[in-house]
């Protein structure tokens, strides 16, 4: 199997962790999301750096508020067969596949489901290919997977 | 306080067909509305409308928090134009007649749930005072497949009033930057309300596409909606350019 990362939006882990706080703050998504300089205040906001995001992202982890994560979509070409495109349909409502060939597919899904695969289980063998682009997508949300896999 | 639609993160779709082409794939259109999402920030909505948004179940929502952040950290409401602001209506409360207007029972309604607050009842029980046009702030993602849906639904003339205004405009920030996934409406062949409005859609995209384009990286571009969406409500637009 085969399996190459084609599109995902720039700064999606901003977004997710801007949708995170937009619940709890009075400020709006975009105003957390945009909260990148220390020049210009945001009232009871800490600025939104890496930092910042890190934690909320994390925070999302532990609670198991995998919600947030939904906010985007990654999309991959993947050499596979039907089994395993069947095989990872059926472990989560939230993807989406083309076929372009005989064995080859243009899979689409969010955060979220990637974070559930990597902690499931039993999860498809195809999953831990897709996880693994992760590192690229969202680098935050993988370094904090891969600690809590080792602990 | 006009309500802002800002379509803030999206897929990048020049890049994503870019990149399937160098593996030697060609998007058809049906796979151009299955492989993205559209993500905006929805400021100022009355509760009325925002329980009309959630109703699209294929989507995902983050939503401000009635129990977390509290009426005293947060409060607005929506008068619907349709309630004229001199309109008055006689109350009798404890053997005393009150005429009031709209705003009046909001500012009643506002005093007795910061009253229960001060009083130390609970934001999450206080809040149940809230009344249907105090407004929220919702982060909304969609497929285009499913925004498509959405738009065939409430951007129809007998749509409510509100969620037509922000489907409109959702319809308009998506149309400047995935032109090549946002055609017409598949609704405007039934309706000439919405074949009307598709094409006024169509030009101002067309007319602010090379202000667009100038704007620098990661900053938000003011969509200009009005006068030609004719919205019943003030809507400020805004997409961030990539």
């Amino acid at each position: 199997m085969r399996v190459q990362l084609v599109g995902f939006e720039p700064d999606l882990e901003r977004v997710c962790a801007a949708a995170m706080r937009s619940c709890y703050s009075p400020h709006p998504g975009y105003q957390l999301f945009a909260h990148t300089s220390p020049d210009k205040a945001l009232e009871g906001e800490k600025v939104f750096d890496e930092e910042r995001i890190t934690g909320l992202l994390r925070r999302s982890l532990e609670l198991g508020h995998y919600d947030i994560l939904e906010h985007n979509s990654i999309t991959w070409l993947v050499d596979a067969s039907e089994k395993d495109i069947l095989s990872l349909l059926d472990s989560s409502k939230f993807f989406e596949t083309s076929q372009v060939d005989e064995e080859k597919w243009i899979v689409t899904t969010n955060l979220r489901v990637l974070v559930e695969l990597a902690r499931a289980k039993n999860p498809p063998p195809l999953s831990r290919e897709l996880v693994a682009t992760l590192i690229t997508a969202a680098p935050n949300i993988a370094s904090t997977l891969a600690a809590t896999v080792k602990s | 306080m006009a309500a802002k639609v800002i379509l803030f993160s999206y897929t990048n779709y020049p890049s994503l067909i870019s990149n399937l082409e160098k593996e030697g794939v060609k998007m058809g259109q049906n796979d151009l509305l299955r492989h993205g999402s559209f993500t905006f920030d929805l400021q100022g909505v009355s509760r009325a409308a925002s329980h009309q948004i959630v109703r699209h179940r294929i989507a995902s929502f983050s939503q401000q928090s009635q129990r977390y952040v509290k009426i005293t950290r947060s409060y607005g409401y929506l008068k619907p134009s349709g309630i004229p602001e001199d309109l008055k209506v006689p109350v009798e409360i404890h053997g005393q007649k009150l005429d009031l207007n709209f705003s009046d029972v909001m500012d009643l309604t506002r005093q007795a749930e910061e009253g229960f607050v001060a009083k130390g009842i609970k934001a999450e029980d206080s809040r149940y005072l809230r009344p249907n046009a105090a407004t929220t702030n919702i982060v909304m993602s969609m497929s285009p497949r499913q925004l498509i849906h959405f738009f065939n639904l409430r951007c129809a003339p007998d749509a409510q009033w509100e969620i037509r205004d922000l489907a409109w405009s959702m319809y308009a920030a998506v149309s400047l930057v995935a032109p090549q996934v946002f055609g017409p409406l598949p609704a405007a062949d039934d309706s000439d309300y919405i074949k009307k409005r598709v094409s006024i859609v169509s030009d101002l995209v067309q007319k602010q596409t090379p202000m667009f384009d100038k704007v620098p990286p990661g900053e938000l571009f003011h969509l200009e909606l009005q006068p030609y969406l004719d919205l019943a409500h003030p809507v400020d637009g805004f997409v961030r350019r990539y």
